[in-house]
């Protein structure tokens, strides 16, 4: 028996865990950043589908064909929807309808186009579309991509610029 | 022929009979151990009515509900779609691998009754061991492939990373998980391991309870299997409560009751300059169930000492009057507990363990001891049945290590059976193996028919199993708890 040493103090052997834990926790408020722009965060109250449209289609829900659209109409924005090309992404094709302004910038756009092969694709898109039809409004078609969606957000984009492109033509 | 050993009769064994003249430090003839005799035995605690096959249809029933529901969701046709759905496969798979191992470790180390009785705390141990490897190697493919997944999506691998670690949701508690997962394995390899105190190294360990809490929501909700699917998201949620009732039912509630009714010092007896007999005492002693050969985790109740619990073996068969530990001073724990004065409170949580006197099975018995490690091999042997003619080796590395002699050689006596011992340092042992099977064939002749059950250091045990079943010992009757910390 060593008289000598005096027993371990529960301070001096919880320390390490404790500091283990602490420092575990002050890593987790700095990494929890979630971008705003990033699928995921759901921020706003957008609930895709559930806004009177002016342009529907109904039917089956077959992959990258179905036009279930749904475009916010609202008086500062009406007219004709207008539907863009199906444009093939490595994950499937998007397909956007928009609603021009007079000047021929979209005021409001929507994807009911989009790959859906999936469930990971279909996961991210029904977060993502939501929030890229919301920055239609302000930026058109130089909308910031997704985090975590960049796929469908240059499939957006392309479907919308031939849409765009298409009309001025 | 070990250089140490005392002098021996026949040249071709490394055992012999001890020298009934030869000074013994348990010299005390008038031991407290008859006492017992006085008490009644404690009754046994009831056997298991687990089968194997309940375990295997538990398993059978847990892999169904996450690996199943996995495939079900197409998580095998991924594998033939190209990288990008693999990888996004091999995520789903190795995060439910992960996750699964990790709950079943926990539960296992809740130390529910039904499976300790079955398989012994120590096997427990062993698979959750087993189990934790297996997460961290699952945890780590799961971790690879996400980042490859998320990186498919085209932002690139830094943008990827830094998505995964944190800008998406509920990923920094994933991120912080796995890390902390990371820690605990690698502080629980062996090598490093060593260089911890016990209760540091433990300490550390809780910290995995942290990282279980803090990666949960990402996997129901960025976990394509639970994140859609309504009913095995709350399969997966009851599973996970399941498995916190086990820890507060089978781990937490009998460590606060052994709390509340402690036991007290009776008497400390030294025997040895390093060892000591320690009687544990109380009323409480008449509602509790033990077996010769058990081991209870002990936690004196004293300022500097009530955050450890140490496990210690029955010294001696236990009875209402008291349970005695045999303690030998190895380190501050030990020490302190073999100096607790008289009366001195000790929480007592148990038994444990499956090596008892029901192992014998009606058969002959061999005994292995090491050092200490006769402390359960005393309490088996004074509740031997007729006919088991037991044949003890002793090995010790000290002559005064050899405690209990003469009370070992009676008992032994009584039923037809003989003490054999071996003294000395291993390193003088070295170019011979007492454990090898001619070493235990010259000692034991008939040791093939016999039940073997060990006790001692891990390096004797397996020198011993090895030995053993090189003489023909069956692997089911070969008995020992294997010591975990």
């Amino acid at each position: 028996m060593r008289s000598s040493d005096r027993p371990a103090s529960l301070s001096r052997r919880a320390l390490p865990a404790v500091a283990l834990a602490g420092l575990s926790g002050f890593i987790l408020t700095q990494l929890d950043r979630p971008a705003s722009n990033a699928i995921g965060t759901r921020t706003t109250g957008i609930k895709h589908g559930v806004t009177p449209t002016t342009a529907n289609g109904s039917g089956a829900n077959g992959p990258g064909q179905q036009l279930g659209t749904t475009i916010p109409a609202t008086p500062a924005c009406s007219g004709a929807t207008v539907t863009g090309p199906a444009v093939d992404t490595r994950w499937g094709p998007v397909q956007v309808t928009a609603i021009l302004r007079a000047d021929g910038a979209p005021c409001s756009a929507d994807a009911p186009v989009t790959p859906s092969d999936r469930n990971r694709s279909i996961e991210i898109n029904q977060q993502a579309v939501p929030m890229i039809d919301q920055e239609i409004p302000a930026q058109g078609v130089n909308f910031d991509s997704i985090s975590g969606a960049t796929v469908t957000s240059d499939g957006y984009r392309q479907s919308l610029q031939a849409l765009l492109d298409g009309q001025r033509g | 022929m070990g250089g140490l050993a005392p002098v021996t009769t026949t040249a071709s064994s490394a055992w012999q009979t001890p020298d009934a003249t030869q000074p013994q430090n348990d010299g005390r003839r008038k031991r407290p151990s008859t006492k017992h005799n006085a008490h009644a035995a404690l009754s046994p605690a009831p056997r298991s009515q687990l089968l194997h096959s309940d375990i295997a249809a538990m398993l059978a029933a847990l892999l169904t509900c996450t690996v199943g529901v996995w495939a079900w969701h197409g998580g095998v046709s991924g594998f033939s779609k190209g990288w990008a759905p693999a990888a996004t496969s091999l995520t789903q798979l190795s995060g439910i691998a992960a996750s699964l191992a990790g709950l079943v470790g926990v539960a296992l180390v809740a130390r529910p009754k039904s499976v300790e009785r079955a398989y012994g705390l120590d096997q427990l141990f062993v698979w959750h061991r087993y189990l934790g490897e297996t997460m961290a190697i699952a945890l780590g493919i799961h971790v690879a492939a996400g980042i490859v997944e998320w990186a498919q999506g085209g932002a690139g691998y830094a943008s990827s990373i830094a998505d995964v670690t944190g800008r998406q949701p509920y990923m920094a508690g994933a991120t912080v998980g796995a890390a902390l997962v990371a820690i605990v394995t690698l502080t629980s390899l062996r090598s490093i391991r060593r260089r911890f105190s016990y209760e540091t190294w433990y300490f550390l360990h809780l910290t995995a309870y942290f990282a279980l809490v803090v990666s949960f929501s990402h996997e129901i909700v960025s976990g394509g299997d639970f994140a859609r699917d309504t009913v095995a998201r709350w399969v997966w949620i009851a599973l996970h409560l399941g498995v916190i009732a086990a820890l507060v039912c089978s781990r937490f509630t009998p460590s606060i009751r052994a709390v509340m009714r402690p036991l007290r010092v009776r008497s400390v007896h030294r025997i040895a300059d390093d060892t000591c007999t320690i009687v544990l005492a109380g009323n409480e002693l008449k509602s509790m169930r033990a077996e010769a050969g058990q081991f209870f985790m002990l936690r004196p109740l004293r300022r500097d000492l009530w955050w450890q619990t140490h496990p210690f073996s029955l010294g001696a068969a236990p009875a209402t009057g008291g349970l005695e530990f045999s303690i030998k001073a190895r380190g501050d724990a030990s020490a302190a507990i073999a100096s607790l004065p008289k009366g001195s409170l000790v929480a007592v949580e148990g038994p444990f363990g499956i090596c008892t006197p029901e192992v014998a099975a009606g058969r002959k018995l061999v005994f292995i001891a090491g050092g200490i490690g006769i402390a359960p091999i005393r309490a088996l042997m004074q509740r031997l049945e007729a006919g088991t003619e037991p044949v003890l080796l002793y090995r010790a590395r000290r002559d005064v290590d050899l405690v209990h002699l003469d009370e070992l050689r009676s008992l032994a006596a009584a039923n037809g059976g003989r003490v054999l011992t071996l003294v000395g340092p291993s390193a003088s042992l070295a170019n011979h193996d007492p454990f090898g099977a001619a070493s235990l064939r010259d000692a034991v002749p008939d040791i093939a028919e016999r039940v073997a059950v060990m006790c001692g250091p891990e390096r004797m045990l397996f020198a011993a199993r090895r030995g053993l079943i090189d003489v023909g010992v069956s692997n089911l009757d070969i008995h020992y708890e294997r010591p975990w910390w």
